[in-house]
């Protein structure tokens, strides 16, 4: 049921995004892209389940493209030339963590990636705090409730730190073949909160406020 | 909570509950702190723009008045150097032939002459006028005096000047900008406002100095600050404002105008 909840809000978000797309700057198109990609592989989970019996393919695949959307985002809502060059290597060196996770650490077809997740997380935590400093050193002379960049990054920021506690619970529970609906309950309001702060960046961004964040 | 010995335990549940609820709620202050941060930051940064915007017109400002004055200086010393010594030449030749001519002649030439030494005059004064030197060393009582002598004489309007209270020194850029805000009004009142009168007030109290202008001419209405008249009413405004007084332009069709110049004498000359 709570599944279904997600899968719907993610649906209208990505709707949003796309009927408000010639009006998003740069970084929220991207952003927009992502979220219907996000959409459409999870609407596409059951099938894989049914097929291969787990989804671990996909969570692979969702992880690495995860990142990169993300880190684009960033790496344009960025000032500064050094945090830009820092995420062109993190990009890099992200993929090629996938490419031996996958390969060697958590097989990409029967093993659900949460080191290549974690790492994620980990990095995307990183990127949301110093885009919190450079709203810091930079303000604009708008209301902060207004500016697009503040609820995407409060969602990445909530969804990063909260979903590293949920995958640490998560190993913990395999590992001790505990069964808990709880953690479930919890991923799906991590999920469902992500959902609509990431809602409100998309209804909420305009180029102006955009172009005076980036001067 | 334990049904067939897979499920977790109380405690954990509690454990995990209370972990949850301390991260999220680390999470919200956080951001609600950064909320707060931000807003003062977008403040500060306000005021700090608004400070810098004034800063710079005032030193717009500044370096304006400094032109116009090396201008006026200029104009001043190439009246008295160059022009009134080329009449005066002028009146000596005029002097000289009017002993060599006939009588009907020589009471034109005679009255030619005293023009010219009209001339003379007004154009000292006038070059007095625009120098700040001069300005400076008489005092801003005695050249405002000066200067409604000079346009009395001209019959264009009847100016009457009044003091009220013991004078006291203002400072020398304060009295030179004081006095071209006279010239500015005054100069309005002759080329606009088509006035009989123009009465002069200048208060010297205590606590304050007023400078005040009042003509009965034609008056204008608050649209007229938005052409041409008006930027010469700014102007007003801000050299007032620069030397840290105010200044109110009261007008209204067919009620002639008030120019008003409030200054603090103790407050911190700005300029």
């Amino acid at each position: 049921m709570l599944g279904n909840i997600v899968l719907f809000l993610s649906f209208v978000i990505a709707v949003i995004g796309m009927v408000r797309f010639k009006k998003l700057t740069m970084p929220f198109k991207i952003l927009a892209i992502w979220l219907l990609l996000d959409f459409l592989l999870d609407a596409s989970n059951s099938w894989f389940i049914s097929t291969y019996q787990n989804n671990a393919r996909l969570s692979h695949v969702l992880c690495i493209l995860e990142f990169n959307f993300y880190a684009i985002v960033y790496y344009i809502l960025f000032r500064s030339e050094r945090i830009k060059k820092f995420i062109l290597i993190t990009i890099v060196l992200f993929f090629i963590f996938f490419l031996v996770n996958a390969l060697y650490l958590q097989s990409f077809v029967k093993v659900f990636p949460t080191n290549v997740i974690m790492t994620g997380e980990i990095l995307y935590v990183l990127f949301a705090v110093l885009l919190f400093k450079q709203m810091l050193q930079y303000p604009v002379q708008v209301n902060i409730v207004k500016q697009s960049v503040f609820w995407f990054n409060t969602a990445i920021l909530f969804f990063s730190t909260t979903m590293f506690l949920n995958l640490a619970l998560m190993n913990y529970i395999g590992e001790h073949h505990i069964r808990s609906e709880i953690v479930l309950y919890f991923w799906y309001t991590i999920d469902i909160i992500f959902a609509l702060l990431s809602g409100i960046a998309i209804i909420t961004d305009k180029k102006e406020i955009i172009a005076e964040n980036a001067k | 909570m334990q049904s067939d010995g897979i499920s977790i335990h109380a405690d954990n549940i509690g454990t995990i509950v209370i972990i949850t609820g301390l991260l999220l709620g680390f999470l919200v202050c956080s951001v609600v702190y950064f909320v707060v941060l931000y807003r003062n930051k977008q403040l500060k940064n306000k005021r700090d723009q608004e400070e810098l915007e004034a800063n710079f017109r005032q030193e717009l400002l500044k370096t304006q008045l400094e032109v116009q004055e090396q201008t006026l200086n200029y104009i001043s010393s190439e009246i008295h150097d160059n022009i009134t010594q080329v009449l005066s030449f002028v009146k000596l030749t005029l002097g000289n032939i009017a002993s060599g001519v006939e009588d009907e002649k020589r009471s034109k030439v005679i009255e030619t002459r005293e023009l010219v030494a009209q001339t003379i005059t007004d154009l000292r004064d006038l070059s007095k006028s625009l120098s700040f030197e001069h300005i400076s060393s008489q005092g801003l009582i005695r050249t405002i005096e000066k200067e409604v002598e000079r346009v009395n004489k001209s019959g264009l309007i009847n100016i009457s000047l009044e003091q009220d209270g013991s004078s006291y020194p203002l400072g020398e850029q304060r009295e030179l900008v004081l006095f071209r805000i006279f010239q500015e009004s005054l100069n309005n009142t002759l080329k606009h406002a088509a006035a009989r009168r123009l009465k002069i007030m200048l208060m010297y109290h205590a606590d304050v100095f007023v400078l005040m202008l009042d003509d009965d001419g034609s008056g204008f209405s608050a649209d007229g600050l938005e052409n041409k008249a008006g930027s010469g009413l700014r102007n007003i405004e801000n050299r007032a404002a620069l030397i840290g007084g105010t200044a109110t332009i009261d007008s209204s069709p067919g009620k002639g105008c008030s120019v008003k110049v409030v200054l603090d004498p103790l407050k911190q000359q700005l300029y």
